[in-house]
């Protein structure tokens, strides 16, 4: 089904982000502005079909997780520079800490929890006018532990259940105002699940939010030759 | 922000583009015609080889999934032909077939763009790819 809804989609953005290059010739600024808004559309509704489709492969039981050796520091500068630009775009701080003690090896899908942790880091940025997002990575008994911190709007008490569920955030006009489809704390807990984890938030309206991934990852027993 | 590509980075070469779908192909024809390039089509790999026995592409750009003869079997054909095998080939992989980046690697591709093809990041990838090829990495300096 991917390949159906998505490939008309591509026509549409393609012609479009083509004709707004000017390949096609000198366009005026009215017509830039309305092939803008085409093109600002298809991309959320591509976003929104690849979200879709996302969460049916998860719910049909299609996705596999596949645990293997990773390094979590690494892990975590892959998404300082991912997210560091969307920060640096608002003018936001992002710092990520790592307790001294994380061990060099963890093993987990590293796709997968980047998965999560990426949708969290780009809430948390989104969701965040002023101050700063942190991640905080640590070992919590068993659990390997990743918070996502900001400062942003906050989440009102009646509302922190009701943003896991599909096509919610906390007030209806909050998806127009911030953008994004209402799906991706749904698809990151259904995968923190997945891997025998959690996902939950907490927060206080105003002032921010925390959210708190836990995953039993396990400690190679041997690390790799240096 | 780096300088623009200009018009003519690939006035006089010839590129190959192997895409069944009528619309990628429209798409990644105009933007490589824009800046200069000699642009020859094939729907799938089999129509690829043909068009190769009259011109030589500079480099090519193919879809893997296409009825008839597939990217991956079109790129086997072409290691396995000294005439071809030198010649730099784009994967054009889709969305979410995280798995295919590396398949493609290691089935001989020179690398991967992934589509939906946009005119803003398209180019400026494909030149950043092509320009790392030691062949071009002076004739594609702007």
């Amino acid at each position: 089904m991917s390949h159906e809804l998505r490939t008309p989609l591509n026509a549409i953005t393609g012609y479009t982000s083509i004709t707004l290059e000017g390949m096609s010739g000198e366009i005026d600024d009215e017509a830039r502005f309305m092939l803008q808004r085409v093109l600002l559309n298809g991309e959320h509704l591509l976003g929104l079909i690849n979200q879709i489709l996302d969460l049916a492969k998860i719910e049909s039981g299609r996705v596999v997780i596949m645990p293997r050796p990773f390094n979590p520091r690494e892990l975590s500068e892959q998404w300082q520079k991912q997210i560091g630009v969307l920060a640096a775009k608002k003018h936001i701080e992002f710092l990520t800490v790592i307790e001294e003690k994380m061990p060099p090896m963890l093993v987990g899908d590293p796709e997968r929890i980047s998965q999560v942790v990426l949708n969290l880091l780009s809430n948390a940025i989104k969701f965040t006018d002023k101050g700063c997002v942190t991640l905080d990575m640590r070992l919590q008994q068993n659990l390997w532990e990743v918070r996502v911190s900001d400062t942003g709007v906050g989440i009102p008490p009646h509302a922190l259940d009701l943003i896991f569920e599909e096509f919610r955030q906390a007030d209806n006009s909050s998806t127009r105002q911030h953008g994004g489809t209402g799906l991706g704390l749904t698809i990151s807990r259904n995968l923190s699940r997945m891997m025998n984890g959690s996902l939950n938030v907490q927060s206080e309206l105003g002032k921010g939010s925390t959210f708190i991934l836990q995953l039993p990852l396990a400690i190679p027993d041997t690390l790799p030759a240096q | 922000m780096s300088n623009p590509i200009p018009r003519t980075l690939l006035t006089g070469w010839a590129v190959l583009v192997v895409e069944d779908d009528y619309d990628s192909k429209e798409i990644a024809t105009r933007m490589l015609k824009h800046y200069g390039a000699q642009v020859y089509t094939a729907e799938n790999g089999e129509e690829a080889l043909a068009v190769l026995e009259t011109i030589t592409p500079r480099f090519i750009v193919s879809d893997l999934s296409m009825p008839v003869m597939t990217g991956w079997e079109l790129i086997a054909r072409l290691k396995a032909d000294a005439r071809f095998s030198d010649i730099p080939v784009i994967a054009l992989t889709a969305h979410a077939m995280i798995g295919d980046k590396e398949k493609a690697l290691a089935a001989g591709f020179y690398n991967y763009l992934t589509k939906p093809l946009s005119a803003g990041s398209f180019m400026r990838e494909l030149v950043a790819l092509l320009q790392a090829f030691p062949q071009f990495s002076e004739s594609l300096v702007y």
